[in-house]
């Protein structure tokens, strides 16, 4: 198995209080898998997320990649993040030419050229020598894109990426890594909320609840490549999933207000 | 598009109308207390007489001399002084330990004024171009090593985490992130010790110097020259002015840069 995650436990301490974010979690990932992590928010998806990418191990249990335990970060796996992570110092070409930096094989013209190609497959090559904060929210999350697909990575990390955008920019990007992912066949671990995103997205959902942060279920999504969000399957799969959530609900609704 | 160009010349206008009724009313007050309030004239000039006086030194070039030389010591204590404290404030503000360590020392030097250190200054330096230098130096360091430490400290997490990410190594690190993620918060640590800076220059220059705009101070005092005192006083002002809205402008740049504008 490529990835696999066995017996993740994770504990913090919060206001002198031990608190459970991942509880006895079990999870194989295939190579070249699109895998969507759903649940309110405190389930621990990002947790998860953030132990499998290397940024903060778990408290216990083992995470690994290829047969090897991941302890830190590797330049080999890109995480995108929901407020984008762009330098605002560098101009958008030389943010998506930070990926290539630490890389010494790799020189200087062909680093230019690397970054050059990735924003024109995001479409963003005109605005290479704009800054970050002259681009709209969708169009600073493309240049994320660029910049993790300029690395060449094995694995992209997404922690709800369009979680910040407006619902039209959010299905075309939507359809944008998609795509990407059919074409590069790239291994994705996407955390979000949204249970449509997660049909819409994915080639298995792994349902989360919170108190503590646990894998419910994991669901097969057996759409095919090409995905209509009003066909009878994708709805029959959304409710599904939202039943899941809805079986016992033996924890309290967050209201954000 | 022209709309807008003439909504912001109204605004110029208008800002530029107050600055000049505000000058005026000043001018007019002094002048008739001057002239009206039975005040001897060696202990308040008219304004038309710091005027004139204005264009005594300008036009003997005494008055080019003091600010060449005041301007130098500025030039080189605010730079060593910045340079210095943002290298170390970047160092210190990264390793947390090296801060606390030298924080406290820090704490109890910061409030002594630089004059308070003056004897000592000319007993070590002598008079001449030092003593402005070191008061400069003292005054700005405090201010820029603080803002550089807490610029450091407040980074958004997110742009340690893409560092990671991308394999970015320990000393890459200070250039590629650290100074400048920290930069805004820096400039603004540099604005505030300008203007003490240049408060304490002529402080300096009064008690350590020969030349400058703060000796002529105390020049124009020795030789009874009121008038020269208040016109050496306008040029301190405005020379202050000046740089205080050069920086000012370079912090607004940046700030639009690093998309933290305000408004």
């Amino acid at each position: 198995m490529y990835i696999s995650v066995k017996d993740v436990n994770k504990k913090f301490t919060q206001k002198g209080k031990l608190f459970t974010a991942l509880e006895n979690v079990n999870l194989e990932i295939e190579r070249g898998e699109f895998i969507c992590l759903l649940g309110p928010s405190g389930c621990g998806k990002s947790t998860l997320l953030n132990a499998i990418a290397g940024f903060d191990p778990p408290t216990s249990g083992t995470v690994t990649i290829d047969g090897r335990e991941v302890r830190k970060p590797s330049s080999r796996n890109v995480t995108i993040f929901q407020n984008y992570g762009l330098l605002p110092w560098r101009s958008v070409m030389r943010n998506v030419e930070l990926a290539l930096e630490a890389r010494r094989d790799i020189s200087k013209s062909r680093r230019a050229e690397i970054a050059r190609k990735n924003l024109e497959l995001v479409g963003l090559e005109k605005f290479a020598d704009a800054g970050p904060h002259q681009l709209s929210g969708g169009m600073q999350q493309r240049v994320a894109i660029a910049r993790a697909l300029a690395a060449d990575p094995e694995i992209i990390f997404m922690d709800e990426p369009f979680g910040a955008l407006d619902a039209i920019t959010r299905m075309k990007l939507q359809d944008d890594i998609r795509s990407i992912q059919t074409e590069n066949r790239k291994t994705i671990i996407f955390v979000t909320h949204d249970i449509e995103e997660a049909v819409y997205l994915a080639d298995r959902v792994v349902v989360m609840t919170p108190n503590p942060g646990k894998v419910k279920s994991v669901i097969r999504i057996e759409l095919g490549p090409s995905r209509d969000r009003a066909s009878e399957d994708f709805f029959r799969l959304r409710e599904k999933i939202f039943q899941i959530f809805c079986q016992k609900q033996d924890y309290q609704i967050e209201y954000a207000i | 598009m022209s709309d807008k160009i003439l909504r912001l010349l109204a605004r110029n206008a208008r800002a530029a109308g107050y600055a000049a009724a505000s000058f005026l009313i000043l001018l007019t007050v002094w002048e008739l207390a001057a002239r009206f309030g039975g005040v001897s004239p060696a202990l308040l000039p008219a304004p038309s007489a710091a005027a004139s006086a204005l264009a005594e030194i300008a036009s003997d070039g005494t008055l080019a001399d003091h600010i060449a030389s005041s301007l130098y010591r500025f030039a080189v204590g605010f730079s060593v002084s910045v340079l210095l404290a943002v290298i170390l404030g970047v160092v210190f503000g990264w390793y947390n330990p090296l801060f606390r360590l030298a924080n406290p020392v820090v704490q109890l030097l910061r409030p002594i004024s630089p004059i308070a250190w003056m004897p000592f200054i000319v007993l070590m330096f002598g008079i001449g171009d030092m003593p402005a230098i070191v008061t400069i130096f003292i005054a700005a360091v405090f201010p820029v090593f603080l803002s550089a430490v807490a610029g450091v400290r407040s980074i958004p997490e997110i742009y340690l985490k893409v560092a990671r990410n991308f394999g970015v190594g320990p000393v890459e690190i200070f250039w590629k992130i650290i100074f400048p993620a920290s930069f805004p918060q820096i400039m603004s640590g540099i604005h505030l010790a300008l203007g003490s800076a240049w408060v304490f220059l002529v402080c300096g220059e009064m008690i350590g110097a020969q030349s400058g705009l703060g000796y002529l101070i105390i020049d124009a005092r020795n030789n009874l020259r009121s008038d020269i005192l208040v016109a050496d006083i306008a040029v301190i002002g405005l020379i202050g002015f000046v740089l205080d809205s050069l920086i000012r402008y370079a912090e607004g740049r940046i700030l639009k840069r690093w998309g933290l504008e305000k408004e």
